[in-house]
């Protein structure tokens, strides 16, 4: 199914996508705060794509109501037996920062994994001063729990990490529930 | 109404119905990713076509030339001549029109006059009431509920057991 947000659309990542997220991951601007580290071949994508389709993690696509790719979110480390797994997002259209549509995604994804996953517990690494994606978790209801201290070297210094989290029962204390029918 | 067996060509009509959120709905959380892209779909329409224990087909609208859905019959136990019964109208404007019906009641023909079975089965979740009325209507009865048999919109849901004997078929 497509998962419909309010203002972004998510679904699965298609090849012809590829071409558009090497073109991100080749924008320093785009990967500054996110664990890749570029330069980003076509060869090394398509690599990235094959291995994700064998895989246990989920990566999909952001589309806007428009149709227009913008960015994708990702489900890793997916552990059934503790209900747990960690996501990410990158906004790779730098147009469409801070106009909501990474919130809606993360909120989007969120409720699928708590309402359709059963999932118990959903965390993510954040570089301390990308303060856009901080903010944004916070208002879908992340909480911080700690920080990594200098735990990743990026273009020449160490950074330090936040680590957040929302537990499913705070997910469903907003109320977000739907019921069968709506 | 006609049905015609699925070919490998189709899979981009798999694509359009199994992302549909409005198909999904009535499903009950089958599919552990909740989109898929042609290339997987291209990878499941391969591994039914080549299953000897799978018999699917595309419901094709005569009327409209128009392909709206799939059927087919999964788990095909020949020893104990039972298979299971699924079915999608992919396309929306297409649902409350009969074409369901048309299709589970060709498609049990099928079953048990040249496949020589001799049981149907299915599983259908308890809130597609559009779903348990059609199958109802074809003559399947409810053997059984599944109490809360998946988690769906925050809650574990019950599904149902429905089944059709030959001697039921055309009652």
């Amino acid at each position: 199914m497509m998962l419909e947000g309010r203002q972004v659309r998510l679904r699965a990542v298609e090849r012809v996508d590829l071409p558009t997220f090497v073109k991100w991951l080749n924008d320093p601007e785009v990967t500054q705060f996110l664990e890749s580290s570029g330069p980003m071949s076509m060869e090394a994508e398509e690599r990235w794509y094959a291995k994700l389709q064998a895989g246990e993690d989920k990566v999909y696509s952001i589309d806007t109501k428009e149709g227009k790719l913008i960015g994708n979110v990702g489900v890793m480390k997916i552990d059934w037996k503790d209900r747990r797994a960690v996501i990410g997002i990158m906004i790779g259209e730098k147009e469409h920062w801070d106009k909501g549509y990474g919130t809606d995604a993360i909120e989007t994804l969120v409720r699928y994994l708590f309402e359709e996953l059963n999932m118990h517990r959903i965390y993510l690494l954040a570089d301390e001063r990308n303060t856009r994606a901080i903010r944004c978790y916070e208002k879908v209801g992340f909480r911080k729990e700690g920080t990594f201290r200098e735990d990743r070297f990026r273009d020449g210094s160490y950074r330090s990490d936040i680590q957040m989290s929302i537990l499913q029962g705070e997910w469903d204390e907003r109320g977000r529930s739907w019921e069968i029918g709506s | 109404m006609e049905l015609r067996p699925l070919q490998s060509s189709d899979a981009w009509l798999l694509h359009r119905w199994f992302n549909d959120q409005r198909v999904l709905e009535d499903l009950g959380a089958e599919r552990i990713d909740f989109c898929v892209s042609m290339d997987s779909e291209h990878k499941i329409v391969e591994r039914i076509i080549s299953d000897s224990d799978k018999r699917f087909f595309i419901i094709h609208d005569l009327v409209g030339g128009k392909d709206i859905g799939e059927i087919g019959l999964d788990k095909i136990d020949r020893r104990n001549a039972n298979a299971e019964l699924q079915v999608i109208i992919g396309e929306v404007e297409y649902w409350g029109k009969g074409y369901g019906q048309d299709a589970v009641r060709t498609l049990l023909a099928y079953a048990f006059n040249q496949l020589n079975l001799h049981r149907i089965y299915l599983r259908v979740v308890e809130y597609n009431s559009r779903g348990v009325e059609c199958y109802k209507a074809c003559g399947f009865r409810v053997d059984g509920r599944f109490r809360q048999d998946h988690f769906h919109k925050g809650a574990y849901r019950d599904a149902l057991h429905m089944s059709i004997l030959r001697e039921e078929f055309g009652e």
